[in-house]
């Protein structure tokens, strides 16, 4: 093994509490090597965050460090904070999740990455100018040199995640911390900025520290993985090691856990002719002022001309990178926003015409469960009031004790506690909460639910116990489901059928075998490749195309063929003639030349 | 599957409850609640204690400093009126003039700004343009206006100040209300088939009362010293009937020979300034399940 960069040893990191001590790491030991790629894994609350900011000196006010941790010679730990912040930033540096928050959007990214290298190496204004310009070109971002005067705002989530990552090498560190560097990035984006990482690593010879709940980055990009719980080391070693023999029990879970986009779904359901909601031509347009007054004003197409159907017991999943319209099609479909073009009828009932009272009586047998399981929750409101509002607001004639009963009912359904009954949102976890916003949602027994990235904000362990519930009581109620998704491993756990959209505009609607096993579109195509396997073997045999750029803006969607852009099969004709979904093996593609693909 | 009649229960909360639970155990809010009600039941009941009035007055005795002796335990003015009674005079017209103007503001202010900013496009735009215009009147135009028509009364006075406050209230609420219709539990209200005046009283109002009871407490002392104004320019209370406003005013003037004048009335004023942020502060936090402890 080459020399040590960085070793930890019986790392404890504690926080005063009005509640007492609270132990977030415990006895955690590792170490890195010079140009090595570390990844620790771990679940929320895990304390692999906090380990690391403990290292830097970035831990709260009330949090305590203990052990020691050798960096070149120095304990970290004991280092005085002035010797520490000259260490921070010159030697190791550290990339963090959500690159808008971390970015200061009042100054220009010039200005922001100039500061380390003028504070670290005392350069002229000119000079860090230049190595910032040479640092944005080998983050490959295009147009470097005026890039620089841009404003944060100005650039996409993956570009200001290459500003991040770009601005943390400046001072070339020896090691770089990744704090889940790509949670917050779609997942062509984020195959993008991976592969990125671990190019830079082989160039400025850095090592890499990598924090993710993701175990298929981990598979992909890491030499060794750390594994933590509860603050504490669960499984160390090398990635092959941990994935094919695990060693601790947590490990073994997690691992079964994860989705996986190879792994097999569910068999479509047999064709039926009478469906329970049919979608037709929907569209959803938003009418933005003028950027100068006086003007035209702008409209952003969201929904774009999108037709399905959708049959009793059978899941729907919608997929499609962020800002491609999914969430606004599911509020189209409940009326959530302002309907615009097409047809949407649940039973047979139209329901974009509705107004009023006949519309609040059609919500009865359409309900939604959202993704920020706290978020959905009114904090005021107590669990019991919360899941009896729809059936109190539909059968006002029921009666406190009844109401009571069925909530109670329901709570032991979704695998609460009747006794939670008076609690508060807040005094439950993530997946608690979104189990209560499922109860909500079936008080008044719909007939289709909605869940709008429902997991997407658990842990994957939660995740699966969330999904099974789904699976259950879709079987059970015969629950027609739309199962909206960035994640295209859960979706293919879950769905009959998948629609993939891209800037509004269905792409792809197939079986979901058919469309994981042999993609029609080059986006289905481009997505499933760039989604990690949580298998190293595999991971990096795997050959794939990465999308470049960023999605278009939806308010200048590219004329024909709105992916041509990012498509390597795009020719004239995309351009000139925007592709209608058509059938091609038993699916609807919208692609020209999807028969050669 | 739980058949209902075995499912025990547990008794049913509600927010206001809960909150006054709370309350109890927040010591701060809670003495100046007591103190609260100690004054409020003062100066109703507590010029009966004395054997003065607070008109009489007497030249023998000007400008007294306190004593127990002569029974002008605050002492006496400069016509020789007794300040202990004059004091608890004041705090009917001035706790009046703040409860009651605070009340107007949050009830016309709060209603008027959370269905602005819950239905918001063109009713909102209407309503907000409304409230622009009547900010544009000027407040002395619109006193001297109603005293005119309607001649001099104090209850005018009340209700001139507390239609002028509303607007910064309903301004308040609205972009509350705004930021509280896009959040997930009211599309999921929607979803659920909630009224929209269900939604506005059951989820926009009790997630906004934080900011606005911090914004009333505030307003209380506000309003105090905007009716001490008016009646400086005797446009408000009259002769001899006083409020704390005009006592500090006229201790004010007298503070070389007669500090006592100005002590007493401003100790009262504070204090109970002091009272409403305490129990502001503390009804913020009750009303808040995510600081409730245990």
């Amino acid at each position: 093994m080459a020399e040590s960069l960085l070793q930890v040893t019986n790392l404890g990191v504690r926080f005063a509490t009005p509640d007492g001590e609270v132990s977030a790491v415990r006895g955690l030991s590792f170490e890195i090597s010079a140009g090595e790629c570390l990844g620790i894994v771990g679940e929320s609350g895990s304390g692999k965050s906090q380990s690391v900011l403990s290292l830097l000196g970035l831990l709260a006010d009330n949090g305590r460090a203990s052990g020691c941790a050798h960096f070149g010679g120095r304990d970290l730990l004991a280092l005085p904070a002035r010797e520490l912040a000259a260490v921070r930033g010159a030697q190791i540096a550290m990339v963090f999740q959500d690159p808008m928050t971390a970015l200061n959007p009042y100054l220009s990214i010039g200005s922001q990455m100039s500061l380390v290298l003028r504070r670290h190496e005392k350069l002229s204004a000119r000079a860090a100018r230049a190595r910032c310009t040479q640092m944005l070109t080998a983050v490959n971002i295009s147009d470097a040199a005026n890039r620089l005067d841009s404003f944060p705002h100005e650039l996409s989530g993956g570009q200001r995640q290459r500003v991040m990552i770009a601005a943390a090498l400046l001072c070339r560190p020896r090691l770089l911390i990744a704090d889940e560097p790509t949670t917050a990035l779609d997942v062509t984006v984020q195959a993008q900025i991976l592969t990125l990482i671990s190019q830079l690593r082989e160039e400025f010879d850095t090592a890499v520290l990598l924090i993710t709940h993701d175990l298929g980055v981990v598979a992909g990009h890491c030499d060794r993985v750390l594994v933590m719980e509860q603050g504490q080391r669960r499984d160390y070693g090398g990635v092959e090691e941990i994935f094919s023999t695990p060693a601790h029990d947590y490990t073994r879970r997690l691992l079964a856990a994860v989705p996986r986009i190879d792994a097999p779904g569910r068999q479509a359901l047999p064709e039926s002719d009478d469906a329970l909601l049919v979608v037709q031509d929907l569209s959803v347009s938003f009418h933005l002022p003028p950027l100068r007054w006086p003007g035209r004003g702008r409209e952003l197409r969201a929904v774009d001309d999108i037709s399905f159907a959708l049959a009793a017991g059978e899941t729907l999943g919608v997929v499609g990178e962020s800002g491609c319209g999914k969430s606004t099609l599911a509020r189209a479909v409940l009326r959530l926003v302002p309907p615009g073009a097409g047809r949407v009828s649940l039973l047979g009932r139209e329901l974009l015409p509705l107004q009023g009272e006949s519309l609040r009586a059609a919500r009865r047998d359409l309900q939604v469960v959202f993704q920020d399981p706290l978020a959905s929750l009114d904090p005021r409101m107590t669990i019991r009031d919360i899941i009896a509002e729809p059936l109190e607001s539909f059968q006002p004639e029921l009666d406190r004790d009844s109401v009571t009963a069925r909530v109670a009912e329901l709570l032991g359904r979704v695998g609460l506690e009747a006794a939670h009954l008076n609690r508060y949102p807040h005094e439950f976890s993530g997946g608690q909460s979104q189990r209560i916003g499922i109860a909500r949602a079936l008080i008044c027994a719909p007939k289709l639910v909605i869940c709008d990235e429902a997991v997407s904000a658990l842990d994957v362990s939660v995740q699966a116990q969330i999904i099974d519930l789904l699976l259950d009581l879709q079987h059970e109620l015969g629950l027609a489901l739309i199962f909206i998704a960035h994640d295209l491993a859960v979706v293919r756990q879950i769905s009959h059928r998948v629609l993939v959209m891209y800037l509004g505009r269905a792409v792809e609607i197939a079986t979901a075998t058919e469309l994981y096993e042999r993609p029609r579109h080059p986006y289905t195509r481009a997505l499933l490749q760039a989604v990690p396997i949580p298998d190293p073997d595999l991971e990096r045999r795997r050959e794939r195309q990465l999308l470049s750029g960023d999605v278009p803006s939806p308010l200048q969607p590219p004329s024909g063929c709105a992916f041509r852009t990012r498509c390597t099969f795009a020719e004239a004709r995309c351009a000139a003639e925007r592709p209608g979904l058509r059938e091609l093996r038993g699916g609807l593609v919208a692609c020209h030349r999807a028969e050669e693909i | 599957m739980i058949r209902p009649h075995e499912i025990v229960t547990p008794e049913g909360r509600s927010l206001w409850s809960d909150a006054w639970r709370v309350l109890q155990q927040n010591r701060a809010a809670m003495t100046a609640l007591v103190l609260l009600v100690t004054m409020t039941l003062l100066v109703i009941f507590g010029p009966l204690l004395s054997a003065y009035s607070f008109d009489a007055t007497d030249w023998d005795r000007t400008s007294e400093p306190p004593s127990l002796a002569t029974g002008h335990w605050f002492g006496t003015d400069a016509l020789g009126r007794d300040l202990f009674v004059r004091t608890l005079y004041g705090g009917r017209i001035s706790l009046l003039v703040g409860a009651v103007a605070t009340a107007v503001s949050l009830l016309i202010g709060i209603s008027y700004g959370a269905i602005a900013g819950y239905v918001g496009g063109r009713v909102d735009q209407v309503m907000m343009r409304i409230v622009d215009i009547l900010y544009a009147l000027p407040f002395m135009f619109l006193v001297i206006l109603l005293m005119v028509f309607f001649g001099r009364n104090i209850v005018l006075i009340f209700f001139a100040i507390g239609a002028i406050n509303w607007l910064d209230m309903a301004r308040i609420v609205r972009g509350q209300a705004m930021s509280l219709r896009g959040k997930e539990y009211v599309e999921a209200a929607r979803a659920g088939g909630v009224r929209g005046s269900r939604i506005i009283f059951r989820h926009i109002v009790p997630n906004l009362l934080g900011v606005v009871i911090v914004y009333a407490t505030l307003t209380v002392p506000q309003v105090i010293l905007v009716e001490s104004f008016l009646s400086f320019l005797g446009l408000g209370v009259q002769e001899p009937m006083t409020s704390w406003g005009a006592l500090v005013n006229e201790g004010a003037q007298e503070l070389e020979n007669a500090p006592w004048m100005l002590l007493f009335p401003a100790t009262w004023l504070a204090l109970t300034l002091f009272c409403f942020n305490f129990v502001g502060d503390g009804l913020r936090d009750a009303l808040d399940p995510r600081d409730r402890q245990g």
